[in-house]
């Protein structure tokens, strides 16, 4: 059904590629071979995940699509993609910059939020770039976080870094604007309890979403590319 | 709460979107300097200046390089 919704921004791609100062081009030299998606090991496990339909819904112009869903989230920056494509499509920058671009419409704050204490207690008090505190229920059941690891191996649990670069990680922050991004992510408010419904509520017990970052309202994405045909009660699961 | 992405837009087309978007990608990708900009880059870099003499060396070799920086961001022009 969502396949043949024809809601396009005919000329999104090729506005943007001025814009961004030729960082974003080469997408629309996709043969839709789908090599991407054949070797990708986010697709191999999650079967609505399909780098081709993200490019073919980017080069169209399918904004809407791509920006609000979940599949844009799953991509983890291995960069196989890149390196099979024939045509040479960096397509973990698309990702990237794509990212950005539903942040900015609402979507994905609440797998960002979870940054915020390794922001705010590892990175910039600590400059470390690893953090020892583990997120996967799987993982701390079976191994421990990491820092019980470094234990066992005679390291001291966290990594010391030099106040030298500690000082000079807060002034690449700072100078990139990452810092003042994530002081956005620390100050989001989470959903009030008192007017979330139920199928909100259910979601908050693992992953809070915030109402609001600044002046963007945020939502909850879809599995827009997923079967059955994308939808809330998919996005639950 | 919306069943789909179609029914979470409403009326807005992938176009407004679209625009939405490019507006953010044109400030992203901006190289102005406003003052809020470079107020926000200011604490990192007073910190790296107050951790020892080294650093206060190696940012002063900047000076130069940043000078024109802050002027355009504290004149405007």
């Amino acid at each position: 059904m969502l396949e043949q919704v024809k809601d396009w921004d005919d000329d999104f791609y090729e506005r943007w590629k001025p814009i961004a100062m030729g960082f974003v081009n080469e997408a629309e030299r996709c043969l839709q071979c789908g090599k991407c998606t054949g070797q990708c090991p986010a697709a191999a496990v999650t079967p609505g995940y399909n780098p081709r339909k993200l490019i073919r819904d980017l080069v169209d112009g399918n904004i809407k699509r791509i920006l609000s869903s979940v599949e844009l989230w799953q991509c983890f920056f291995c960069s196989g993609c890149y390196s099979t494509c024939p045509m040479d499509i960096n397509f973990p920058f698309f990702i990237f910059m794509l990212r950005l671009g539903a942040m900015n419409e609402g979507y994905g704050w609440e797998d960002v939020k979870q940054l915020e204490a390794y922001a705010e207690k590892d990175y910039l008090k600590d400059g470390i770039t690893v953090s020892i505190r583990e997120r996967n229920p799987f993982v701390v059941d079976t191994v421990g976080d990491i820092g019980k690891i470094r234990e066992a191996a005679g390291l001291p649990t966290k990594r010391v870094v030099s106040k030298r670069g500690v000082a000079e990680i807060n002034m690449i922050s700072d100078l990139s604007g990452m810092t003042s991004f994530m002081k956005k992510i620390g100050g989001v408010d989470l959903l009030d309890c008192n007017t979330c419904d139920d199928a909100q509520a259910r979601r908050c017990k693992t992953k809070p979403l915030p109402s609001k970052v600044g002046k963007i309202t945020t939502k909850t994405r879809f599995y827009n590319y997923g079967e059955p045909s994308g939808g809330k009660t998919n996005a639950k699961t | 709460m919306a069943d789909n992405y179609l029914e979470a837009y409403g009326k807005e087309t992938s176009q407004d979107a679209g625009e939405r978007t490019l507006k953010y990608f044109e400030d992203l990708f901006s190289m102005e300097m406003p003052l809020s900009r470079m107020m926000k880059m200011m604490p990192g870099m007073v910190k790296f200046m107050m951790s020892s003499k080294d650093t206060r060396e190696d940012l002063f070799k900047f000076m130069p390089q940043m000078t024109p920086m802050i002027k355009q961001a504290v004149t405007g022009k």
